[in-house]
């Protein structure tokens, strides 16, 4: 009996000693090649240059060419898969990724595209389409649905007007991608949750499409249709520079026009910024142009950002004034007929470490996403300057002290906030927003005096708290509401007015300018007030409902009938 | 020859014949014996077997003849047969071989002699040689020879052996061959079916006289056509009796006893049976009866005879003996209880009666039954009667509370109770019960003796009971009394109930009505504000709404009403509650602070219309006092209201805690029963339950999504600056209850107990971030550190004063030496007039006082206003002014300020006499309003208006009367009322201080350069401190508004030193040092009380941080378990050790060490790796990697994913 276990626990044994070491080296030690360190074929840099450049066609032709050259190589299939992504056909691109990898299991870069398409067609799952003369717009069907004829319209609207300002007539249809929520956004965009939850990072035009949040995702909704149209510069930019253009002059041209396909003549700049500006050249203390590189979300502060973004339109804004005719254009063109430079000895190529830059782009991704080497602007500047970019610093400077900024005492921008998911309202994320405690505790007590009908107590409570707080938002608004109740519209204007010069995009200082409008006789005026509600928030059903009967009563049946399908959308939720 | 051979062949062969013929006689007759002895052998079997077996005669009687006949034929053959030549020749031949055949052949062949043929080999001559030789053999033989007598030998020697057999029988049972003689003679006869049995069978053999006794008879055998019995009673008288034929073999006869004893025979035909005898005999019965009663022991009583004859009355238990006397000796006897009992009766020593004892167990009756030696019974015994004497229950009561009673938990509740019985008790036992549960009992009475009134009270401590808040304990006193027979009897108490209050339902009540309370706060607010709405605004919404402004008064009434209502709903609370101290506290400071607002601000203000149309200045001056006075107010009623909604609010945030924490409970009974019902399958019932127990969890999770919702409202910072409380998925929560349902509806009971895991965590999540929210808010109104700054910078301004009064006193020295030196006529002639006032004021102080001094005040006025002193107590302690004074009665105060007056005046004594004329100057104003102060009480009129300007202190009347001295301008109306009844004390020391200023102003006009550039100097210095208490004030004010539980007395004392050192400055700018040192030291005065209420505000507060942010300290003594009401988040006691920084999370969590509560066992299905865990693997393999390790991390994140 004994032998008989012996033997048995001696046959375990020699099966453990045989079989368990291979398959522990296979598990542990198997070897990924690195992606970087593959030899790729000849041909592959150039498709991935064109896929790059979003230049589809001709990547596709590239790759068309090399199959019938080198047929059966993996990398004919991941470069098709990649063209695929880029243009939105996310089953066929995993298809052919997925037969990539399995002629080359484990190659990281393949590995992890696959994974983003993946995340992508997860987050796109249930959307739809609404196709417009040049843009498909996808939407996640619901009550996004409302936004899709103000967002057409003013997408068509930029693609005339930022065509005949750059010269950029895209001729593929554009895919606009429109997300409800955060998650899914950050999943299809690669942009953090961070910096989509705390830096306000609310649109993105990366891999051949734009992406962007819709307003009914935000707390306070934000300026959802300029954010798409600026999101196109970046776009339009892109195929005209083929991917070259640095990230100052990208952020500056899409600032700079992003408010240009609007009808109406507007400044550039929020006054916030203006006044960053403003200080920035009070204390000489600017952001230089190579610190926001490789993107302005990465600065430090959210002054930081918005002073960059302001200094980049700002430069725009200059080339445009100074370098003539067709400055933009020449810029743009500039940039893309540069040569490219040659790598200079010992300087590490793309994807490897570059301690130049503070943020390392990640190594697959980046063959799609990144602008690549040299991502200057010098050649353009120089073509329409004649300088470098240190000299049109300079000269951009000298010009910025002879431009009439404004300070905008209280003013400042403020970053998009996302709906909280848990139990709070509007009110008492105004509350929580105000720094002195003392306005706070009297807002709070105006809230409720208000809540209790008690009106010129709750006014007097605003005004109260405005002492210390004189320029916020929601006090303001708050004041005037209440003024608006009691028929002081006067006073209601003036608090409109100042919260106007604080911050322009705040929704229902425009809600109150239009009631206060109505209520003061001044019709144009209110509906010009109500179209600015639905440039930051369509979602506030009253602006829907008044704009309805101003078009019913002008006989503007289009507009009414779309006004009245946005109701019929918002009330089916 | 040859004939003659076979002749004597023939002879000799004949000779054999005969003799072998007479030897089978003799075996004939021998077997003849043989049969008789068999028959005779057979006989004991027949005689034996004939009782049992009818049959056996006549058997017995077929062998006898059958053996005997057989042994008959035998001897007949034996007798009778002759053996034939032929054999015998035979016989002979084999006897005798040498003869060989001859014999036979001779036989044989010689009568065939003449027969033979020719051709026959055998010749005659032969066959006679054959005759003569044979002839010749035979001749040597002996026919004897021949003879064998061996069968006969054998035959006799059985014949011997049976014979002796049979003598043996016949010797042993000697009538055996008799019977079996008779068994032959009468076999037919024996026969079964030829013979009939009789069985008799009487009732009974001894009857009484004329009693009936039923005779049956059975008959056996031949059917009897009749039987007859044969009655024979005494001599000669017989009687026969046909019976009756019930069934075949069955007869019946019945026969009545005369007085005479009988025998009895059945008959039929020859046969008979056997003789019954009857006896006839008298029944026995009770000839008297006697009855003694014992009483039980516990009565105490003696023993009686009872005088009912055998009827009995006695208490239950007594014992009764009886002694009973019969007619006859009986064989037994014994008492028949009505109730079955049966007590034996047993002849006495006297042996002329029976005696007998039964113990009283209860009413009813009973009968003396006898039984003769015969078994006959005494005929219808009479029955008597047994009565039981009552003994009464106890009668217990519960004296006090003698009443259902509400109370809390931790209470100790004292019930006193009485109990009382005619023979006595010997315990009280308290029967308590908790809820539906078993009863519980407990001996709160054991005397050594039992006693028939006891007096005694219970303390329940409902602490120690573990009572839930809701719950009922039932209870009741029993008391058992001393019946040791039937057991004790126990008497009952009423039952009463004890119900623990709900403190849930309490705090839910608390919200209420701190809801109504913040709500009538804001309101109050809201009418103040309203009240002074611009005109023009005001009209408009006047117009619209239609409500008027409201008037002060209306203002004031509210309030009035809310400061009741706060009382009403600090009484709901208990203090010694971890969960309300903070509730109980900050009630009380809002009580304080509605209580001096409404003094404060919300009287009306009559000072302005008592003003005349030219007096402008004044108007003005009064306008931005009002204004003042009003945003002042604003501030306070603002505060007021913050404070209402803060304290509901820590009661929600307490409420919300609660319910999580209730909700984490259900949640881990509910996974406990899904983990069960996912090992072990489930049935209908237990799916019943958890969607049940689900549903209530969903309700709750409703709930404390509103009270999350109101609570956003309220803590907007709190909520915002916490990720899991912005982020909290609560509709998702909502959503996976449904998912929860459907996974159990399909069985998946795995997934649901995962879902149902994840809301799990997502409640531990919220109620951590619910402490963590907690913390934060108690934290925030601890405001230690703003207001340690303050503190700090009002210890400075402090300083700063201090330094600048003693400088000031400093040149003031100066003014004084230089006064005394130049001018000292004039000092001197002060010194008399002083010396003068001082002599007439103090023999005015040394008088006894008048007897209408103290009018008989109404005892319940007095109480009320003893009362509205009390009620002034906080402020009265935080302005300095020591606690006694206010429960003084009018005589010791008056006492009092005798003394006080005594003290003054020997102040001023020795300050004239070392002619210190600074401090003299300095101290008069305060002495002199000491010496006016009247001892006696005011009039009416004037102590109410005094009452009325609020108990804030008469040390501050004091000194406003002092102030008096020198500003009589600035006297308030209310002041005045009592400033008239003390100017004629007054008057003559105002003249002297008239006096000394003007002397001081002569000798400050007359300063050096020095000086006035010192006087300059204190002046800017005194300057810059007031803008710099000014600032101080602001921050003050704003730090109120922020932390609304602070004193407001503190901003009050800081205006007031405002107001002081505005003098001081105005004072050192006319370059009087002498004005300026009174308002100097009252700023520091005031700001010393301000630094005074600072202090005590910090501790306050920092107590009130303490209870909010767990348990406190005094509070430890309570245990986590009194009264089920440890906090949810509460935190165990700070006990100093050395710690890192690190440690202190997990510290004010609540927990130290390991926190066994809060951990998840995983299941076997949670180890698989989670969807979303991979995801974030995914998304963190986003964010780079190192070089030259990408491969290396990714093979590590593609293993940990799959």
């Amino acid at each position: 009996m004994m032998l008989k276990k012996l033997f048995a626990g001696f046959i375990c044994a020699v099966g453990v000693a045989v079989f368990a070491p291979p398959a522990w080296a296979h598990t542990v030690n198997r070897a990924v090649p690195l992606s970087q360190a593959v030899a790729r074929p000849d041909g592959y840099r150039a498709v991935v240059d064109e896929l790059r450049a979003w230049n589809l066609t001709a990547a596709k032709g590239k790759i068309e060419a090399l199959k019938a050259k080198t047929p059966g190589l993996a990398e004919w299939l991941a470069l098709s898969g990649a063209a695929d992504y880029l243009e939105g056909r996310y089953a066929e691109s995993l298809a052919n990724l997925n037969a990539a990898l399995k002629k080359r299991p484990g190659d990281s870069e393949w590995l992890e595209l696959r994974l983003h398409v993946r995340q992508t067609q997860t987050a796109m799952k249930g959307f739809k389409a609404y196709k417009t003369a040049h843009f498909d717009i996808w939407y996640e069907p619901g009550e996004d649905a409302v936004l899709l004829p103000y967002l057409g319209d003013a997408l068509e609207k930029a693609y005339t007007s930022y065509g005949e300002i750059l010269g950029v007539w895209p001729k593929q249809r554009i895919r606009v991608e429109l997300f409800s929520d955060s998650v899914r956004f950050h999943r299809s965009s690669t942009l953090s949750r961070r910096d989509i939850e705390e830096k306000g990072a609310v649109g993105v035009c990366k891999f051949n499409k734009v992406m962007f949040l819709s307003p009914g995702a935000l707390l306070r909704g934000y300026r959802w249709l300029d954010t798409a149209a600026h999101e196109y510069v970046h776009y339009i930019i892109v195929l005209a520079t083929k991917n070259r253009a640095p990230i100052w002059l990208h952020e500056g041209i899409a600032k700079y026009l992003e408010k240009k396909w609007r009808d109406e003549e507007t400044g550039f700049l929020h006054p916030g910024e203006e006044a960053l500006l403003f200080k920035a050249r009070e204390t000489n203390n600017y952001v230089p142009f190579k610190k926001m590189e490789p993107s302005l979300i990465y600065l430090d502060t959210p002054q930081e950002v918005h002073l960059a973004y302001a200094e980049a339109a700002s430069a725009v804004d200059f080339i445009n004034r100074k370098m003539g005719e067709g400055a933009l254009v020449r810029l743009l063109a500039g940039i893309k007929d540069a040569p490219p430079p040659q790598r200079p000895q010992g300087v590490p190529a793309l994807g490897e470490h570059n301690p130049g830059m503070r943020h390392q782009r990640r190594a697959s991704l980046v063959e799609l996403e990144s602008t690549g080497p040299p991502q200057s602007a010098e050649p353009g500047l120089r073509l329409v300057a004649g300088v470098d970019l240190g000299g049109f610093e300079k000269l951009w400077i000298e010009d910025l002290k002879k431009r009439p900024l404004r300070k905008h005492a209280g003013s400042q921008v403020s970053l998009p906030k996302l709906k909280p998911k848990g139990p709070m309202s509007e009110r008492s994320i105004d509350l929580a927003a105000l720094k002195s405690a003392v306005a706070r505790r009297r807002m709070r007590l105006g809230d409720r005096l208000s809540f209790r009908g008690r009106m010129r107590a709750a006014l007097i409570e605003y005004r109260r708290a405005l002492r210390d707080e004189p320029h916020s938002q929601p006090l303001l608004n708050r004041a005037a509401q209440i003024e608006i109740h009691l028929g002081m519209i006067p006073q209601a204007e003036r608090h409109i007015k100042k919260a106007l010069e604080v911050d322009p995009d705040y929704a229902m200082t425009h809600v109150h300018r239009a009631l206060a409008s109505e209520m003061g006789g001044k019709a144009a005026r209110a509906l010009k007030a109500w179209e600015e509600v639905l440039q930051i928030n369509p979602f506030i059903r009253v602006v829907h409902e008044r704009l309805l009967a101003h078009y019913e009563r002008t006989g503007d049946a289009e507009k009414a009938k779309r006004e009245r399908e946005a109701l019929r959308i918002m009330s089916s939720r | 020859m040859a004939e003659r051979s076979f002749k004597k062949i023939n002879e000799f062969l004949d000779s054999v014949i005969r003799a072998r013929l007479k030897v089978r006689r003799l075996e004939a007759g021998m077997v003849l014996l043989l049969g008789v002895l068999a028959v005779l052998l057979l006989a004991p079997a027949a005689v034996v077997s004939q009782v049992r077996f009818g049959y056996s005669a006549i058997i017995y009687a077929g062998l006898t003849v059958v053996l005997l006949g057989a042994a008959l034929i035998r001897c007949w053959w034996l007798a009778t047969r002759r053996p034939r030549r032929e054999r015998i020749a035979l016989d002979i031949e084999e006897t005798h071989p040498d003869l060989g055949s001859n014999l036979i052949s001779s036989l044989q062949l010689f009568p065939r002699k003449g027969e033979l043929g020719g051709d026959d080999p055998t010749s005659p001559a032969l066959i006679d040689a054959l005759v003569n030789d044979t002839s010749r053999e035979v001749e040597s033989l002996d026919p004897g020879a021949y003879v064998s007598h061996a069968g006969f030998q054998r035959l006799g020697r059985l014949a011997g052996v049976l014979a002796v057999a049979v003598m043996l029988v016949a010797f042993i049972w000697p009538g055996l061959y008799p019977r079996a003689g008779y068994l032959l003679a009468n076999a037919a006869d024996l026969m079964p079916s030829r013979i009939t049995h009789l069985e008799i069978w009487a009732e009974r053999t001894t009857l009484l006289p004329g009693m009936p006794v039923t005779l049956e008879v059975r008959t056996r055998g031949r059917e009897a056509g009749s039987v007859e019995l044969e009655v024979r009673q005494g001599a000669g008288s017989e009687a026969s009796i046909a019976m009756e034929k019930t069934a075949p073999h069955q007869f019946r006869a019945r026969w009545l006893a005369a007085g005479a004893d009988a025998r009895i025979t059945a008959r039929t035909g020859r046969f008979r049976s056997r003789t019954v005898e009857v006896r006839v005999v008298a029944p026995p019965r009770v000839e008297s009866i006697e009855v003694v009663q014992y009483p039980p022991e516990y009565t105490k009583l003696k023993p009686g005879m009872g005088k009912n004859g055998g009827h009995i009355r006695a208490y239950m238990g007594s014992e009764v003996r009886l002694a009973v006397k019969t007619n006859k000796p009986v064989q037994e006897a014994l008492i028949a209880l009505a109730d079955g009992w049966r007590l034996p009766l047993n002849p006495a020593e006297s042996g002329d009666s029976l005696g007998g004892k039964m113990i009283l167990g209860g009413a009813g009756s009973y009968q003396v039954r006898l039984k003769d030696a015969h078994g006959f019974s005494n005929l219808a015994p009479q029955r008597y009667q047994i009565d039981i004497i009552p003994d009464a229950y106890p009668d217990v009561m519960v004296t006090h509370p003698d009443k259902d009673l509400t109370v809390e938990a931790d209470e100790r509740v004292t019930v006193k109770y009485r109990a009382s019985d005619d023979f006595g008790v010997k315990g009280v036992y308290l029967e308590a019960r908790l809820g539906s549960g078993r009863p519980r009992r407990i001996k709160v009475w054991s005397g050594e003796k039992p006693q028939k009134d006891v007096l005694g009270r219970h303390e329940f401590d409902l602490s120690s009971m573990g009572i839930k808040p809701g719950g009922v304990l039932s209870y009741r006193f029993i008391a058992p009394d001393v019946d040791t027979v039937s057991g004790p009897k126990v008497g009952t108490s009423k039952v009463y109930r004890i119900s623990i209050r709900d403190r849930e339902a309490v705090m839910a009540g608390l919200d209420r009505n701190l809801g109504e309370i913040s709500n009538e706060l804001l309101d109050l607010l809201g009418d103040y504000l309203e009240k002074d709405f611009p005109p023009e605004e005001g009209a408009k919404e006047t117009k619209e709404t239609g409500k008027p402004a409201r008037k002060s008064g209306a203002i004031e009434a509210r309030a009035t009403k809310i400061l009741e209502r706060i009382k009403r709903t600090r009484a709901m609370l208990r203090p010694k509650n971890p969960r309300e101290t903070l509730s109980d506290m900050d009630l009380s400071t809002l009580e304080r602070q509605l209580k001096d607002a409404i003094s404060q601000y919300l009287e009306p203000l009559s000072r302005l219309s008592k003003l005349g149309k030219d007096a402008k200045e004044e108007r003005e001056r009064l306008n931005r006092e009002i204004a003042a006075r009003q945003e002042e107010a604003t501030e306070t009623l603002e505060r007021l209201a913050t404070m209402g909604e803060e304290i509901q609010r820590n009661v929600r945030v307490d409420r919300a805690g609660r319910t999580t924490e209730s909700m984490i409970q259900r949640q881990r009974s509910i996974e406990q029963a899904l983990e069960k019902m996912r090992s072990m399958g489930a049935d209908e019932e237990a799916l019943r339950r958890v969607e049940k127990e689900l549903r209530k969890l969903r309700e709750q999770l409703g709930e404390l999504m509103q009270q999350m919702a109101s609570l956003a409202q309220r803590m907007p910072a709190e909520f915002m600056n916490q990720r899991s409380m912005r982020e909290m998925p609560m509709q998702d929560m909502m959503r996976s209850f449904e998912r929860i349902r459907e996974m159990m509806r399909q069985n998946n009971f795995q997934g649901a107990l995962e879902q149902l895991r994840r809301l799990m965590s997502q409640l531990q999540r919220m109620r951590m971030a619910l402490r963590g929210m907690q913390r934060q808010q108690m934290m925030s109104q601890r405001g230690g550190r703003p207001i340690q700054r303050q503190q700090s910078e009002l210890a400075k301004i402090v300083e700063e004063q201090q330094s600048i009064l003693g400088e000031t006193v400093g040149v003031l020295e100066n003014v004084v030496d230089r006064l005394e030196k130049k001018w000292p006529e004039d000092v001197a002639a002060v010194s008399r007039n002083t010396r003068a006032y001082w002599k007439q004021t103090g023999e005015s102080a040394a008088k006894p006082l008048p007897p209408d001094c103290f009018p008989k005040a109404e005892p319940a006025k007095q109480a009320e206003s003893e009362e509205k002193a009390d009620s002034a107590a906080p402020e009265i302690s935080m302005l300095g002014r020591p606690d006694t004074e206010k429960k003084l009665s009018p005589r010791a105060r008056a006492e009092k300020i005798q003394r006080e007056k005594m003290r003054a005046l020997s102040e001023f004594d020795t300050m004239l006499k070392r002619g210190e004329w600074g401090i003299v100057f300095q101290r008069l104003p305060e002495w002199a309003a000491t010496l006016a102060e009247s001892p006696c009480v005011a009039p009416a009129g004037v102590a109410e208006k005094a009452e009325d300007a609020g108990a804030a202190g008469s040390e501050v009347d004091a000194r406003e009367a002092a102030k008096g001295l020198r500003d009589s301008g600035a006297a308030s109306s209310e002041e005045g009322v009592l400033k008239t009844a003390e100017d004629g004390e007054a008057a003559p020391w105002k003249g002297l201080a008239k006096d000394l200023e003007g002397l001081l102003d002569k000798s400050e006009k007359d300063a050096g350069g020095t000086e006035i550039a010192k006087l300059a100097g204190l002046r800017q210095r005194q300057d810059a401190l007031q803008k710099r208490l000014g600032i101080f004030e602001r921050h003050l004010r704003r730090m109120m508004q922020v932390y609304p539980f602070i004193n407001p007395s503190i901003l009050r004392r800081i205006t007031e030193a405002g107001e002081a050192m505005a003098q001081a400055t105005a004072a050192l700018a006319k370059r009087s040092s002498s004005r300026a040192v009174p308002p100097e030291e009252e700023a520091i005065r005031k700001l010393a009380q301000g630094q005074n209420s600072m202090q005590q505000a910090m501790q306050q507060m920092a107590q009130r941080g303490s209870v909010g942010m767990g348990t406190p300290r005094g509070f430890s003594a309570l245990g986590p378990g009194m009264g089920g009401q440890r906090p949810w988040w509460s935190r165990n006691p700070n006990f100093p050790q050395p710690r890192g920084s690190n440690d202190r999370g997990r510290e004010e969590d609540g927990n130290l060490g390991t926190q066994f509560s809060e951990v998840l066992i995983p299941d076997r299905e949670q180890y698989k790796v989670p969807a979303k865990y991979r995801e974030e693997i995914m998304e963190a393999m986003k964010d780079g990697l190192p070089k030259g390790m990408r491969g290396e991390i990714e093979d590590y994140f593609d293993r940990l994913t799959k």
